[in-house]
């Protein structure tokens, strides 16, 4: 099974600055890291690999200093990856990544299943997925907390859809959303990080894709844009119950019990 | 001044993470040098004794009070000043300031010094750090907290303040004293000599590349031929510093195993096959990442010459992956303090029982391959962990109710005998407290006692501290 994983780099913290006037975020490959959505992703990927056999790569779209994310998604055990990067990926809102990512997956072909993270923690939209799975014109499985079956036809996951999980079954190729509950990530081994150091990742840019119309792609290709970005308040306040408390302390109870709380 | 009476509010002073209980009769918590000098001639002229404390994270029950007053130095916790010198940089700290504290100061500081000994129990204070000179896991590298300390300002028994440097030298003459400077006396002295008020704590440098490398061994028999191979490849290595290099035999991974089941700090740690009979942990640094590398190689090719398995190793390079090692660590004395727990929770009377033995190379080997005949013929259950690259290791001992704690204080009564039979010292690290001094006579040479007697004797001849 040839499994591609998408894996994405973020800041490292929360001090990263917005671009004000683009609504994108400032990157700063120094102090960036793999999106820890995208771990559970890549073992996800390593051990359906280890389940059916076959091979797993790395995709992040990203400036040149994203490679850092395919050394250590190597580093994991994954056999190789891509670097899809070109001025004009640049300021992608999600239609756009998941064009950008669907056309690189296409150029390197093959690929019976793609796993992304359920999320980022930049962006945050978690949509990628599911954005990618409409570009590429194939079944797509959001939040998957456990893969129950898989073989070369098919693929029946979990999903996690808050109170309930679905339990799917859908043909493959199919792209799949990966949930922190579907299996810790491992620590890389000695030779595995070793190794990944050394490894060399071909770079993917826009004249490579099938679709070669830069407008479709980054800023000019984005459907959406930010306009503002500010701090949200959250105030609390505290109730003091006078009178009718242990009612009133039921009636959470209740709540809480139905998981309407 | 306050001065209150020990009842049920302030019940936990009487004891510290060695779940040894103790009976001081009062206790204070002063907030500035003034204060414990006005408190200290108070109780000296009331004819009454003072156990200084810390945080009482203590595993041997050195802060502990037995009688009459516990001086707490938590409310002497205010970081006071903080200047550069060259490339490092001096923290003039109370001594109730925590470790954590000043970790969160250093990220305020330069991201590129740190406080490099760096016990792993983020509550502990400075003047209890310094009062067992406690060493962190890369003891090997950076030696212990009071190679951190370029002076102290200290209250003796005469009723002087006065401050240390690092490189003052001992005055008394005893041979334990003749070649050490004051500060390496004071160190470790389990707040026996005075009351320690302010700290000038030294931040270093810390190295341009670190690995760390987590290697699980199916048989225990291959540990020490590895230990030792480690160890001569980087003798004459100058490029390359090994400055962890810690050993955690089956029951210790067990131990962490349960402990991770309910652990926040260790939920990115990944489960490890039970079937693991041990594991070492080692760090390098060098200023050439390359040197490690190659290092690395050659140590990995031997781990599977060995018939080390590849996947079996864990390796990290950042600080956030290092850091899992350090929790992994920490939860080792974590999970056994909880057993201990478990243990009193059903006899309030026992309390934690372990010995720090520096060996001999062949007891080494025996402990690590439980060739120990004290240890095979004992029904209690006990870990064992440390520092393998010094031969220091930690033997802990995990009694299930009253009869085991009464024969698991003979067994280290045996090993320390052992030991020292064999060539070995024991308490190098965490103190002799008042859980170990049982052991004291059977297993040091007479002289040794003696000098530590004149020692005290010297700086506290009414035997005013910790008593
Ligand atoms: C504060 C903020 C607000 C934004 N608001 C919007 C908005 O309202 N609408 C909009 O369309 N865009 C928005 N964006 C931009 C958008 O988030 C990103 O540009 C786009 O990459 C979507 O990624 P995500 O981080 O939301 O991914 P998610 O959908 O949260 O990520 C899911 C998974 O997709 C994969 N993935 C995502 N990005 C990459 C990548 N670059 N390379 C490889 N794999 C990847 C990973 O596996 C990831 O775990 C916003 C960005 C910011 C910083
Ligand atoms: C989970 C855990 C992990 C640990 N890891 C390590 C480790 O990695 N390395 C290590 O070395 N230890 C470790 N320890 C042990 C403990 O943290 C150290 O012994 C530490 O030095 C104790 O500091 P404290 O502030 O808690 O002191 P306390 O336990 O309160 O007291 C310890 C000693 O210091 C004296 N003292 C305290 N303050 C003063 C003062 N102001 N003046 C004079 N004397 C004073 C006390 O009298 C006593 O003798 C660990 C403990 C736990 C619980």
């Amino acid at each position: 099974m040839k499994i591609a994983v998408c894996v994405k780099q973020v800041p490292s913290d929360n001090k990263s600055l917005m671009d004000k006037k683009s609504g994108t975020l400032i990157r700063n490959g120094e102090t960036s890291v793999i999106n820890p959505y995208d771990l559970f992703a890549v073992e996800m990927a390593l051990r359906i690999r280890e389940r059916v056999g076959g091979e797993v790569f790395a995709f992040t779209m990203g400036a040149g200093s994203a490679k850092k994310v395919l050394i250590d998604s190597v580093a994991m055990g994954v056999d190789g990856g891509y670097l899809v990067s070109d001025l004009a990926f640049a300021g992608a809102d999600v239609f756009a990544t998941a064009k950008t990512l669907s056309e690189a997956i296409t150029f390197v072909g093959g690929f019976d299943l793609v796993i992304c993270g359920r999320q980022t923690t930049d962006g945050d939209t978690g949509e990628v997925a599911i954005a990618l799975a409409t570009h590429m014109n194939i079944c797509g499985l959001p939040f998957v907390n456990e893969v129950v079956e898989i073989d070369e036809k098919n693929i029946t996951a979990s999903c996690d859809f808050g109170k309930h999980n679905a339990i799917t079954k859908c043909p493959l190729p199919a792209v799949i959303s990966v949930d922190k509950d579907c299996g810790l990530p491992r620590i890389p081994s000695l030779r595995g990080k070793l190794s990944a150091k050394k490894a060399v990742f071909p770079v993917i840019s826009l004249d490579d894709l099938f679709d070669k119309n830069n407008n479709n792609y980054g800023l000019s290709g984005s459907k959406t844009s930010v306009l503002r970005i500010y701090n949200t308040v959250f105030e609390t306040s505290n109730n003091i119950i006078k009178e009718g408390g242990l009612e009133f302390l039921k009636g959470k109870f209740e709540s809480v019990k139905k998981g309407d709380l | 001044m306050e001065i209150f009476q020990i009842s049920d509010k302030y019940i936990d002073y009487n004891k510290d993470e060695s779940k040894f209980v103790g009976n001081s009769s009062t206790i204070s918590f002063p907030t500035s040098c003034d204060e414990v000098v006005e408190i200290f001639n108070y109780i000296k002229n009331s004819g009454e004794k003072i156990t200084a404390q810390g945080s009482r994270t203590g595993l041997v029950g050195a802060g502990v009070g037995l009688v009459s007053h516990t001086m707490s130095f938590e409310k002497m916790n205010k970081i006071l000043d903080t200047t550069s010198v060259g490339e490092e940089y001096i923290v003039k700290v109370q001594s109730g300031v925590t470790l954590g504290q000043l970790r969160e100061h250093i990220k305020n500081i330069n991201e590129n010094v740190d406080f490099l000994p760096n016990p792993t129990e983020e509550t502990a204070t400075f003047g209890g750090l310094f009062s067992h000179n406690a060493k962190g896991m890369n003891s090997l590298k950076y030696g212990g907290v009071a190679n951190h300390i370029n002076s102290v300002k200290i209250l003796f028994s005469n009723g002087d303040v006065k401050t240390i440097s690092c490189d003052e030298k001992c005055s008394i003459a005893s041979s334990l004293a003749e070649q050490t400077t004051m500060i390496e006396l004071l160190a470790g002295s389990e707040g026996q000599l005075g009351l320690i008020l302010e700290l000038d704590v030294i931040l270093r440098k810390t190295p341009s590349n670190r690995w760390g490398v987590m290697f699980f061994f199916n048989r225990v028999e291959k540990v020490v031929e590895f230990k030792n191979y480690v160890n001569n490849l980087l003798e004459d290595n100058n490029n390359v510093d090994l400055s962890v290099f810690e050993y955690y035999d089956k029951k210790t991974l067990d131990i962490v195993g349960e402990w991770k089941k309910t652990s926040s700090k260790l939920k990115s740690i990944p489960d490890y096959r039970s079937e693991f009979q041990s594991a070492i942990y080692l760090e390098i640094e060098s200023e050439l990442e390359e040197e490690i590398e190659v290092a690395l190689m050659e140590i990995l090719d031997k781990f599977e010459a060995e018939g080390g398995a590849e996947s079996d190793t864990w390796a990290g390079v950042l600080p956030s992956e290092l850091e899992k090692f350090q929790h992994f660590r920490h939860a080792v004395q974590e999970g056994g303090n909880s057993a201990i727990q478990n243990a009193k929770n059903i006899d309030s009377s026992i309390f934690k029982l372990s010995m720090d033995f520096k060996l001999q190379d062949s007891m080494l080997e025996d402990i690590i391959n439980r060739n120990v005949e004290i240890l095979k013929k004992s029904s209690v259950e006990y870990f064992v962990f440390g520092h393998i690259g010094e031969n220091h290791l930690q033997l802990n001992l995990l009694p299930n109710n009253v009869d085991e704690f009464q024969h698991a204080k003979n067994i280290l009564a045996d090993m320390c005998e052992y030991n020292i039979k064999n060539g070995g010292t024991n308490f190098v690290e965490n103190g002799v407290g008042k859980t170990r001094i049982n052991c004291l006579n059977n297993v040091v040479n007479k002289e040794f006692i003696d000098n530590i007697k004149k020692v005290k004797e010297f700086f506290d001849k009414e035997s005013i501290f910790n008593c």
